[in-house]
């Protein structure tokens, strides 16, 4: 997992991702057990910093991540009962991911005063149930195709790669085209001429 | 003197008509394999615009398409007419996918020669050892024209069966099916209407919407891939088996290198990944619309085979692989 990615889920975490780049995360959650793990290390990791108050936006953070995982998913979210200590579980997640910590630091510094106490069922704990599919055995699939193994070419295009970074977009293909016709003669007497061509 | 002008006139008519049925049957002497042929070079040479219906899994997708050969290099659109509209865009190996409702477009490079027709039988094909090539039946009308239907038939359980009704004037490709060993069709795909024109406006290549807006991306691990000697070798390959290439790659999302062998029996390809042990996938078979996996370990590392034939083929592969 890289640098990119865990600060894209960093901001996402504080709301700071934007809408087209959060949509493309969710969807990857949904199919990632690991990057859900991460997502979950980082709002532990923000409940021990704050002291157990949840960020502002928890309440729609964690419909978006419901939603997204939608029903294949099957996201238990019965609440988690409370740890007994309040900060055992973040501080042993900020001790076991400390490079992670200074990044929701980054993070929490420019969320707002929390105004929240904290709900017995957060996101971030809430145990997920295992989706059926494997990101690796998908990336495997999607190389085989790019190999020309398969003509299943849409099988190939993936927005939820994890991996995605933002490039540059390309100038001479971002002014609009208006096509109405593919093909600049009606005449049937075309088609007999590109036969004999091809004969 | 008039019964000599009747005798001339039907032998003058005779002989045309020789003629005639004499350049029919020359016609209809083409052979399958040369049907084969036919279709390869239409499928590289031909330009053409129209819509296409994809079947696989009981669900069908249709997909405008346009395809144009300009200064030898492929310029193509294809637009998904049902659900998210993504259009790809392609300009030789350089693909653009655009999804409209996400304003977001995905950079990535294909480096096969066709994007509708990947897996057309090559060179390599040996009719008569893996495979058979029959002609099956003529005239059949598939989008409005004659077609020709071929068939290459495997010569044992370890791989599909295709189906091809090809154009009649041109050998293209109208419509193509992949059947399993139960018959049943698990991919097809079919022009509904087509137009084979050297007339294709270069405007319709082009994307139908501004994407002032739109957020690009690209996977630079997709990129990473250099050609490398392995020593992984399978001694139980299907018969006709060959290996076509080994590379390193990436697998972007977790940033994990692996060897991926490419092996080809000039229809049906198999690709073998070779990493560390990534999952607790082994033994286990998948698959994803027509393609089939199986995962095994074998002396410590993960081998997964995937590829457009029956599980059985890429498990034998997998389970097959050592270390010279």
């Amino acid at each position: 997992m890289n640098d990119a990615l865990r600060m894209q889920i960093s901001a996402f975490v504080d709301g700071e991702l934007p809408d087209n780049e959060s949509e493309l995360l969710l969807r990857r959650l949904s199919q990632d057990a690991e990057l859900r793990q991460l997502v979950a290390h980082y709002l532990a990791i923000g409940r021990g910093i704050r002291r157990d108050f949840e960020l502002p936006h928890m309440d729609q953070l964690r419909g978006r991540i419901a939603e997204a995982l939608g029903e294949e998913a099957h996201v238990n979210l019965a609440p988690i009962a409370p740890a007994k200590s309040r900060y055992a579980k973040p501080l042993a997640g900020l001790a076991v991911a400390a490079s992670v910590a200074i990044l929701a630091l980054v993070g929490l510094q420019q969320v707002g005063a929390p105004v929240d106490p904290v709900g017995e069922s957060v996101a971030g704990t809430e145990s997920y149930t295992e989706p059926s599919v494997d990101p690796m055995l998908d990336e495997m699939f999607r190389h085989h195709d790019s190999s020309g193994g398969t003509n299943d070419f849409l099988q190939r295009v993936s927005f939820e790669d994890a991996g995605l970074v933002k490039v540059e977009p390309r100038a001479e293909l971002v002014q609009p085209v208006v096509i109405d016709e593919a093909v600049d003669s009606e005449d049937p007497e075309d088609d007999e001429e590109m036969d004999s061509q091809a004969e | 003197m008039r019964g000599s002008r009747n005798a001339r006139i039907s032998v003058v008519c005779l002989v045309a008509f020789l003629a005639t049925a004499t350049l029919v049957v020359a016609r209809d002497k083409t052979t399958p394999d040369e049907w084969l042929h036919k279709m390869s070079s239409a499928v590289q040479t031909l330009d053409y615009a129209g819509t296409v219906i994809r079947s696989q899994n009981g669900e069908a997708q249709p997909l405008k398409v346009v395809h144009k050969i300009i200064d030898g290099v492929v310029n193509e659109r294809i637009v998904i007419q049902e659900g998210n509209g993504m259009e790809i865009i392609r300009v030789g190996d350089e693909v653009h996918c655009i999804l409209p409702d996400k304003k977001s477009v995905l950079v990535e490079h294909w480096d096969n020669a066709s994007t509708l027709f990947a897996t057309l039988p090559g060179s390599g094909i040996d009719p008569g050892a893996q495979y058979d090539v029959l002609i099956l039946e003529r005239g059949q009308r598939i989008a409005g024209r004659s077609a020709v239907k071929i068939a290459i038939r495997p010569n044992d359980a370890l791989r599909f069966e295709h189906h091809y009704w090809l154009d009649e004037k041109t050998g293209f490709p109208l419509r193509t099916e992949l059947i399993d060993r139960n018959g049943q069709i698990i991919d097809q795909l079919k022009f509904a209407d087509i137009r084979l024109d050297s007339n294709i406006n270069a405007q319709a290549l082009a994307p139908s919407m501004s994407l002032a807006n739109f957020s690009w991306y690209t996977n630079p691990g997709n990129q990473h891939h250099e050609e490398i000697e392995t020593d992984w070798v399978s001694d139980s390959l299907p018969a006709g088996f060959k290996m076509k290439s080994a590379r390193q790659e990436i697998l972007s999302g977790s940033g994990q290198p692996v060897t991926h062998i490419v092996y080809d029996d000039g229809l049906a390809k198999v690709s073998v990944f070779i990493s560390e042990m990534l999952a607790d996938a082994i033994g286990r078979s998948a698959h994803r619309g027509a393609s089939s996996s199986f995962s095994t370990e074998v002396e410590g590392f993960q081998i997964t085979a995937v590829g457009e034939v029956p599980v059985e083929t890429v498990q034998l592969i997998a389970s097959s692989m050592h270390r010279r």
